[in-house]
């Protein structure tokens, strides 16, 4: 059972591409004499009618202007709820009112996938994403073609408030998904949805490659208009200095702070974008200089209590949770996130404000003044860290490991005593960023147990 | 200690109403008494615990944990208890093989959850036992739950066991099941279909397993719920481990095709939608026995490892060695050699020695009827049941004796491990090698997957266990048999003279080529072998004819037989070929 | 004993002579009269032997009862035969109901002979005939009464039956899906999540 529940290469590539009859760019991608050594296959799985219906989500979703009020939930969302409550056996029997639903959380999706499945979802359409447990334990996560393709649109959107746009047509990299782990799936692949152009998802670690110079090399060659991936990653792509023009880069997964991103900004030339994103519903908003925009019409967003089922009101700060989606194999209602942030709206766009992964945690000066992992977050976000986990223990010295090239131990010890008033144990480590890292999110924790009053 | 004068006392009234507990199964049952507990100590002793009852099958004994029904204030119902655990012995499962028939059964009705089984199958036996005592002696059995259930034990699932016992015997809603709030349309639906189950297959019960598991599917399928349901009910499983130190239950490893048509979803009948897919049914049982997944000879037999895993239900203390053993013995057996005729002339056949107890596991043909009869009228098997055991000529004069065999097999990575999936080489070699030891001759038993490892028994051996348990190890390493292997037994011409079969594929020429590093090629030692050994030499190959032609010529010049296999099965025809030859006599 | 007695009265429908299980006249030559049977029984119970008038369906109605659907009121009119409803007037103008609604929604789901064999449908029968006369089963409550009968109600608990086992195999469906290679091999991701 459970080696069936790896990912495996099943199709043809007449299934994983059904609407491209021309597949010699992926064969030029795949042969190319310094293409890494790809241990996968995948397509995007569109047929015509996903594809319309891919394109129906952009014209309905990319182009609203304005989500909901404060005052005024949006308009899908009685019918969203009605429809759930009558097809998905994890919320039937349920009223169509929002108040009268419990919030979710990832262990619901994770002991019971298939409730949360529609009746009338087609189970042939049924794709599978398995998380491996680097963030909790492993999870099952069902979606479909079009739900998944939705995401290029989503990043479309984002882009239009940049001026950009992806070219799309044969020939072309459009997307490259960067990685640099000690091991991940890759693959070189195509997108019906771009015309035919290039998706590629490659892993820096030299010995996913024949020669330690191919990784530049192949990128160059290709030079893919959108970069994404993760900070860490993107800080080993820099270290290797390609020469590449990237229109953006979408760096999702951990927080982006504010010195990486300066620093890829200057090197690449180009916006780096902070996307806040979930497994579970795709993304969700990207970081601008009021908090982060969200830019799905079709999320409904509101924040709640961390611990008890209370919705807060506007402006107040607690766990961010997600109604809605167009994933007919997991619609979510009142799904909660683990992260916190304020939630604001702007001329009917929603932002969320000082986003922040999982629950605050507290930090204390040794005299036991508390200091909130906020206030750590926006000090560090000036400085070129591409990640971090601090940690305080019962005898409140503070663990401290930053993932950087650049930033020295020093800098971080200055830091941090000024937030801590200089009444504080240090035990501060940098590591540096390789092509294969093997680190999870920025994390905090403490083992003195206090949260936020 | 709790108060010992109650458990004292408790134990007067129960020794006293164990006989009347006896009769109401049978006058002539013939039982021992149970095993009386005065504390939860004596009874983790006999291997009772969370429970206050339980039934052992092996040795036909009844546990009672007198402090547990002290505690649980059930001392006013001993003949229910009794009874009931009487009911365990001689009327479902009742004996060794019929509990790992029903529990391979209910395991069919439990694809993907089979570690349920053992609960399933106790609650399945407690119904039809409950049920006739309840309705046809008129214990009072509902009054037994009524006094164990607590509002902590009700779940779903045990909603439905007690709303199902409300249905049986026509109680009003809520008296067993007396958690309302888990109450639904859906588990009255359930629960009444469950009845009538009971109901119909009262007489036939070992015919109703498949049926009930598929009904109680839905309910099992998390594996929270699951647990969670198993651990408030922990305290009625008095049967989950009634075959506890069972050994060698033999004819398992068959596939149950009766057992598999039960598996019947009991909704589906009743909702008239069975007849439509009758056809369907025929079909994937054409393909069928994929679905089954039956293997070896014929598809006819249970994986190893789903055979492992129903004999660790049926005897939790099973030693997986020995089971496997049992496994690749019992399907050899069909195609062994005859056992050697003796044709000395002035000796009688089979002079009866005596008795002994006839127990599951014996064949049914060992039974001595009249004297079982004599013992006693009511037949228990391992109790009252005899067989007869016949001494033979020990003078055997064996007119030729037969060659020794050397069987090599070839253990590398492209080996399946024998314990998980079904191995044509192991049973091959087993077939081969038990049919040499009915001979009378020794064999050796070597496993390889070189460069690595091996496995070799210790020389030319004639103990059964030891070669099996060879013969199905597993090691996965290197590419091929290793010829070196040879060197040990053949480098010198031994007592004895010797056959050798080698199983392995074409990546034995490579070994053959490889470099030694000594003055010796493999190609010279597997010559010098042959010739030593004095036998036979064949390598069985697992390739198409004329890969390799060259090499092979070598092999055929050196007097080794090259025999082709290019599927598995093909290594049955062989091992038959070669036991016949070598070891039939006529 | 006492009136009405639910266990009385299937002791009673399962002592049901063979006979009655006999199709009806409507249906073969050698079938029952049913409409003679009908009409004594509504004497039986109404106590009323001079009647001639009985409320019996019209001819186009009469030819749309299924032979499984005659055998049942069949059946019944032996449960009705009870000395209970001796001279229950009360229930006569409650017995057209019983047979043409109530035993006609039961009909699909109850195979005829299981109206005797089956001790749950004998109940069944009693109780859909107790509750469409209105009469109180001997030592229930009404709320008793209604959860047993509802508790036995063959229409119910297909449609339950139906419900639950389309959602089962669904789930079922989901399961296999989700282990099938096509799903695992999933489609391209565009960014970290």
């Amino acid at each position: 059972m459970d080696a069936s529940s790896k990912p495996q290469i099943a199709l043809t590539d007449e299934e994983r591409f059904p609407l491209l009859d021309d597949l010699s760019f992926l064969n030029a991608l795949k042969q190319d004499e310094f293409a890494p050594k790809f241990n996968f296959k995948s397509g995007d799985r569109l047929d015509a009618v996903n594809l319309s219906k891919v394109k129906a989500y952009k014209k309905k979703n990319c182009e609203e202007k304005s989500f909901w009020t404060q005052e005024q939930t949006p308009i899908w969302l009685n019918e969203y709820l009605k429809w759930s409550s009558e097809t998905v056996p994890f919320y039937k029997n349920k009223s169509n009112i929002l108040n009268s639903f419990p919030t979710t959380n990832r262990d619901d999706i994770r002991k019971n996938p298939h409730l949360f499945v529609s009746d009338e979802a087609d189970l042939y359409e049924l794709l599978v994403y398995h998380t491996s447990g680097s963030t909790g334990p492993k999870l099952d996560v069902l979606f479909d073609a079009v739900s998944q393709a939705s995401w290029v649109p989503q990043i479309e959107s984002i882009l239009q408030d940049f001026n950009i746009s992806i070219t799309s047509c044969k020939k072309t990299v459009a997307i490259a998904l960067i990685c640099a782990q000690e091991k991940t799936l890759t693959y070189a692949s195509l997108s019906a949805y771009l015309k035919g152009a290039g998706i590629l998802k490659i892993n820096l670690n030299t010995s996913d490659w024949n020669h330690p110079d191919d990784a530049v090399k192949y990128l160059e060659k290709f030079n893919p208009q959108i970069l994404t991936g993760d900070p860490l990653a993107f800080m080993a792509l820099l270290d290797l200095k390609p020469k590449l023009t990237p229109k953006a880069m979408v760096s999702s997964a951990m927080k982006l702070t504010k010195g990486t991103k300066d620093t890829l900004e200057s090197y690449f030339k180009c916006p780096v974008i902070d996307l806040y994103s979930l497994t579970e519903c795709r993304n969700i908003a990207y970081a601008t200089g009021i908090g982060h925009k969200v830019i799905r019409p079709d999320l409904y967003l509101e924040i709640f209590d961390e611990f008890d089922d209370i919705a807060l009101p506007y402006g107040e700060r607690g766990e961010l949770v997600v109604t809605g989606g167009s994933n007919p194999f997991l619609p979510l209602i009142r799904y909660r996130t683990g992260d916190f942030c304020r939630l604001k709206i702007e001329n009917g766009i929603p932002f969320l404000i000082d986003l922040e992964a999982r629950n605050p945690v507290v930090f204390n000066t040794k005299s036991g003044i508390k200091i909130n992992n906020i206030d750590v977050s926006n000090v560090l976000s000036e400085i070129p860290l591409a990640g971090f986990k601090m940690h305080q223990r019962k005898d409140k010295l503070i663990q401290f490991i930053g993932y950087s090239n650049e930033v020295t131990a020093e800098v971080i010890i200055d830091l941090l005593n000024i937030i801590f008033k200089n009444d504080i144990n240090l035990d501060v480590e940098i590591q540096k960023i390789s092509q294969n890292n093997d680190v999870e999110k920025t994390k905090y924790s403490s083992e003195l147990i206090s949260f936020c009053d | 200690m709790h108060n010992q004068f109650e458990i004292e006392k408790t134990l007067a009234l129960w020794k006293s109403l164990w006989p009347q507990a006896k009769l109401e199964w049978n006058p002539l049952l013939r039982l021992q008494e149970p095993i009386w507990c005065l504390s939860h100590q004596e009874a983790k002793e006999e291997g009772l615990t969370g429970s206050f009852a339980m039934i052992r099958l092996t040795d036909h004994r009844i546990v009672i944990n007198l402090e547990e029904i002290v505690e649980r204030h059930i001392e006013g119902y001993a003949l229910e208890v009794l009874a009931h655990e009487i009911g365990h012995h001689i009327f479902t499962p009742a004996n060794l093989y019929d509990n790992a028939i029903l529990l391979n059964r209910i395991r069919f009705g439990l694809p993907g959850i089979e570690n349920r089984a053992p609960m399933v199958s106790n609650l399945y036996a407690d119904f039809l036992i409950n049920d006739k005592l309840q309705r046809v002696n008129k214990l009072s059995m509902s009054e037994v739950y009524k006094a164990i259930n607590t509002e902590d034990t009700f779940t779903e699932f045990w909603t439905l066991m007690m709303r199902t016992y409300e249905y049986l015997w026509r109680l009003n809603r809520g008296e067993l099941a007396t958690k309302l709030s888990l109450h639904s349309k859906k588990i009255d639906a359930d629960a009444s279909l469950l009845a009538s189950l009971i109901r119909s297959y009262s007489k036939d019960w070992i015919h109703g397993g498949g049926r009930f598991a598929v009904m109680l599917y839905p309910y099992l399928m998390e594996d929270q719920t699951f647990n969670e349901a198993r651990k408030k009910i922990l305290v009625l499983l008095d049967a989950e481990d009634a075959g506890l130190g069972a050994m060698d239950i033999s004819g398992m490893t068959e596939l149950d095709l009766e057992g598999y048509d039960e598996i019947i979803d009991m909704r589906k009948e009743a909702l008239g939608l069975a007849d439509g897919d009758a056809e369907k049914k025929e079909d994937s049982l054409g393909s069928g026995q994929n679905k089954l997944g039956g293997h070896g000879p014929r598809n006819g037999y249970m994986g190893p490892g789903n055979y492992i895993d129903l004999m660790k239900q049926v005897n939790p203390k099973a030693d997986e060695q020995r089971l496997i053993n049992a496994y690749y013995k019992e399907i050899a057996l069909p195609h062994l050699i005859d056992f050697p005729i003796e044709t000395s002339e002035n000796v009688s056949l089979n002079l009866p020695e005596g008795l002994e107890t006839w127990d599951i596991g014996d064949a049914i043909e060992e039974v001595d009827w009249l004297q079982s009869a004599i013992q006693s009228p009511s037949l228990i098997p391992g109790l009252t049941m005899q067989k007869r055991t016949y001494g033979s000529d020990s003078d055997n004069e064996v007119s030729e004796s037969p060659l020794n065999v050397y069987i090599g097999i070839d253990c590398s990575g492209s080996m399946m491990n024998p314990k998980h999936n079904f191995s044509w080489p192991v049973l091959a070699a087993t077939i081969i090698g038990l049919s040499a030891l009915r001979a009378g001759a020794s064999v050796m038993g070597c496993l390889s997957g070189e460069p690595g490892s091996y496995l070799e028994t210790n020389g030319f051996i004639t103990d059964e266990t030891d070669l099996l348990t060879t013969l199905t190890s597993y090691l996965g390493t290197g590419y091929a048999y290793g010829i070196e292997r040879l060197r040990k037994p053949f480098e010198e011409k031994p007592n004895k003279k010797s056959h050798i079969v080698i199983v392995t594929d074409n990546d034995i020429f490579s070994m053959l080529e490889s470099d030694t590093q000594t003055e010796q090629t493999h190609w010279e030692l597997a010559e010098i072998a042959l010739k030593n050994a004095g036998g036979h030499g064949t390598m069985v190959l697992h390739s198409q004819p004329d890969y390799n032609k060259d090499l092979v010529i070598r092999l055929h010049k050196m007097g080794w037989n090259v025999y082709y296999v290019t599927n598995e099965a093909e290594l049955l025809k062989f091992a038959l070929e070669f036991s016949q030859q070598n070891y039939a006599y006529v | 004993m006492s009136k009405y007695d639910v266990f009385e009265l299937v002791t009673h429908v399962r002592k049901c002579p063979e006979l009655f299980f006999k199709s009806s006249s409507f249906l073969v030559k050698e079938g029952l009269n049913s409409i003679a049977l009908l009409c004594d029984t509504y004497r039986t119970v109404s106590g009323n032997f001079l009647n001639t008038v009985f409320k019996i369906p019209s001819g186009d109605h009469l030819k749309a009862i299924g032979e499984n659907h005659w055998r049942a009121i069949h059946i019944s009119t032996w449960l009705l035969s009870h000395q209970d409803f001796k001279n229950a007037s009360f229930a006569e103008e409650k017995l057209y109901d019983f047979w043409f609604e109530e035993l006609r929604h039961a009909s699909p789901y109850v195979k005829f002979n299981e109206w005797v064999s089956d001790d749950e449908r004998a109940e069944e029968m009693v109780r859909l005939l107790l509750n469409c006369c209105q009469i109180l089963p001997n030592g229930e409550n009404p709320e008793e009464a209604a959860d047993k009968l509802s508790s036995l109600n063959s229409a119910e608990r297909h449609n339950v039956l139906k419900k639950s086992y389309k959602a089962n195999e669904r789930i079922m469906d989901i399961k296999r899906q989700m282990e099938e290679k096509r799903a695992r091999e999933a489609a391209n991701t565009y960014g970290r999540e």
